[in-house]
């Protein structure tokens, strides 16, 4: 290949932006919440509890704190899920993420060091995974493609091994 | 032995002298362990006469003598035909096995005790992110080079089968030239324009670290002479602004010395094989980076270092962040002629096409005026209320925060041409890093929901020797570095280590 000639034109590179992301499985989102809404139980249940055994100074403030943060998260999980998600090319793999925060991040094909599918216990009861991809640029510059079924990251994973090796 | 070959194909000892070497290293251990248990159990009224205390300090010391024998004669080192192997372990035995192709780096160095008994040391720095220590403690000095020149080759020619044909040319290397050579009036600038607020930071943990540990003595003493003495409490005024003195004066030799002990006889070397630093005084060092493995260039100055026309040069290789530091060569006066030397010689691309120049936006002068001058002028100046001379510091915070703020976020800069990018920070403290596209090794966009209305982006670089930040660009501005960084790593035909 031939590269020299090459000016700082960018009309003519590829542009990300432009591509449509993937959007993540609807289970992921369900999973979420699953999640958030188990986590206030817990929390409240161990309040109440709390407000039980001690002196009856501000009962409500505990739980209701409590649910005016879980109303915040569900929001901000619910809003977010829009932002959430990923695209694969011929050289490269990006995910994006965040509502308030957004982020998106790169990884050539040909700077992934290596790939692991791990899965949480609440994304097994919802047949999730997520894929990791490590690069040499330390943890900020990982990527994790979350909310795919089980099936499709392993077959993510091989899929990016195979091209990584390629590039390589 | 004038005339020893290498050969590591048998199982080899180190020097025997490496017993003292094992043993002052031990020992030092066991000293910094025992002392303050020492200090602990009997405060300052431990009695040396004591027959017992005597006798067990023997007894630590006959056991550790012991010990660097065992360990002595246990440890072996040689070489396979693909790589390098360690066995030690006196009781529960370890074997370390270091393909050559995995070795990234071997370092020769000599601390105090090394260079008394005429040895060196051996460190092989690997690229697994394991920080598994590789270190022989005491070689004859000729034997260390001749290994050290070993494994570099046997490395290369591990990574490239094709480079076994030249390998006789490059056994018998031409002798480089110092780039950089430090004389001891560089060192003593060096020394006084450190960044002396750091070193007062430094000297002030250690001090009240020692005055921590042995307070209850000296509260029982400054008490009693307070108490006996109220006459005392004039002076201890006039003490103060004299302890304050001594303080400064201090950071001053301080900052002298410490630039002499780790700079002493510095040589930097710098052609198209790579980068080589040799420096110290006590502790002799010697580190190189391969050109394949460096990662980035980066100067640092600061207004002290500045008028005496240095420049603070960092190459900088790749590193799991907490090796970061041990990992990358430092060269603390460079003049302008040296760093483009340095430049010319890693990125003749430089050069070769112009720069396009991105700047941060005009909202981030304000951001961190607000941030930095502003917020904290008004908090201080809400205690005004209270304590009326905090009006005034308010005041001259703002004063002089609001410029610094506003000149940093204004000349903060990112470069790009055809192949490289050039990032550039701050005012007073300035800084320029310089990298190849191709070391990237994924590249990051941020944006909070304020900035997309504002249709501005924070613009995250990530290399394998850590990442920097481009803050609030133009959004297309850093879409298009963002693109075309992805097409340069991705089109890239050299690796990046």
């Amino acid at each position: 290949m031939e590269f020299e000639n090459n000016t700082l034109s960018v009309e003519g590179l590829p542009q990300l932006e432009a591509l449509s992301f993937q959007k993540l499985n609807k289970e992921y989102l369900w999973m979420r919440l699953t999640f958030m809404v188990s986590l206030y139980l817990l929390l409240l249940g161990a309040a109440l509890l709390y407000n039980f055994f001690t002196e009856k100074f501000a009962v409500w403030l505990l739980p209701s704190g409590l649910s005016l943060l879980l109303i915040w998260f569900l929001i901000a999980e619910i809003v977010g899920f829009k932002y959430k998600g990923f695209v694969l090319r011929e050289h490269d793999i990006s995910f994006k993420t965040g509502w308030i925060f957004f982020s998106m991040t790169s990884v050539p094909f040909n700077r992934i060091q290596h790939t692991e599918v791990t899965q949480g216990p609440f994304e097994r009861i919802f047949d999730l995974a997520k894929v990791k991809v490590y690069t040499a640029g330390g943890a900020s510059s990982d990527i994790a493609i979350v909310g795919l079924s089980e099936v499709d990251a392993k077959q993510l994973k091989e899929h990016i091994n195979l091209l990584s090796s390629k590039h390589a | 032995m004038p005339n020893n070959e290498l050969d590591l194909s048998q199982p080899q000892r180190q020097s025997v002298v490496g017993v003292g070497v094992i043993f002052i290293k031990k020992l030092r251990r066991a000293v910094n362990v025992l002392l303050s248990i020492l200090v602990i159990q009997f405060g300052m009224k431990a009695d040396f006469t004591s027959f017992w205390l005597n006798g067990a300090i023997g007894l630590v010391f006959l056991g550790l003598l012991v010990a660097a024998v065992l360990t002595y004669r246990n440890f072996f080192f040689y070489a396979t035909e693909d790589s390098f192997i360690i066995e030690k372990g006196v009781l529960s035995k370890e074997r370390i096995t270091v393909p050559f192709e995995r070795i990234q780096t071997v370092n020769v160095n000599q601390n105090l005790i090394q260079r008394i008994l005429g040895v060196v040391g051996l460190n092989i720095d690997t690229a697994g992110s394991s920080a598994k220590e590789l270190e022989i403690a005491a070689l004859p000095k000729a034997m260390a080079k001749q290994i050290q020149s070993f494994l570099m080759e046997s490395k290369q020619a591990a990574v490239d089968e094709t480079i076994v044909e030249e390998e006789p040319n490059s056994t018998e290397k031409k002798e480089r030239k110092a780039l950089v050579r430090l004389t001891l009036k560089d060192l003593v600038k060096v020394g006084l324009t450190e960044n002396h607020l750091r070193t007062a930071g430094i000297l002030f943990a250690l001090i009240s670290g020692y005055f921590w540990q042995f307070q209850q003595y000296f509260e029982g003493y400054t008490n009693e002479v307070i108490e006996n003495n109220s006459n005392m409490l004039n002076s201890l005024i006039t003490m103060q602004s004299f302890i304050a003195l001594a303080f400064i004066l201090g950071i001053g030799i301080f900052s002298i010395i410490q630039a002499i002990l780790k700079f002493y006889g510095l040589r930097f070397y710098c052609d198209e094989e790579g980068v080589k630093l040799e420096s110290g005084l006590l502790k002799r060092v010697s580190y190189q980076i391969p050109e394949n493995k460096i990662q980035l260039i980066k100067w640092s100055t600061n207004p002290l270092r500045r008028l005496v026309g240095f420049k603070t040069v960092v190459v900088k290789q790749a590193s799991s962040v907490e090796l970061n530091d041990k990992l990358s060569i430092m060269i603390p006066a460079c003049n302008e002629l040296h760093l483009n030397r340095v430049l010319e010689n890693f990125f003749p691309e430089q050069a070769t096409s112009d720069f396009k120049t991105y700047s941060a936006q005009r909202w981030f002068c304000y951001q961190l005026v607000l941030l930095f001058a502003l917020l904290p002028a008004a908090l201080l100046a809400s205690l005004g209320i209270y304590e009326t001379p905090f009006f005034f510091i308010a005041i001259a915070w703002f004063l002089i925060a609001a410029p610094f703020s506003w000149m940093y976020a204004k000349r903060m800069r990112l470069e790009s041409n055809r192949d490289m990018l050039q990032l550039q920070r701050a005012w007073v403290f300035p800084q320029r890093i310089y990298l190849h596209y191709y070391k990237l090794q994924s590249v990051q966009l941020k944006q909070n929901v304020f900035q997309k209305r504002r249709g501005l982006a924070h613009l995250v670089l990530h290399t394998a020797a850590g990442s920097y930040q481009m803050w609030q660009m133009d959004e297309s501005e850093a879409l298009e570095i963002y693109n075309y960084a992805l097409y340069k790593i991705e089109t890239a035909e050299r690796s990046w280590m």
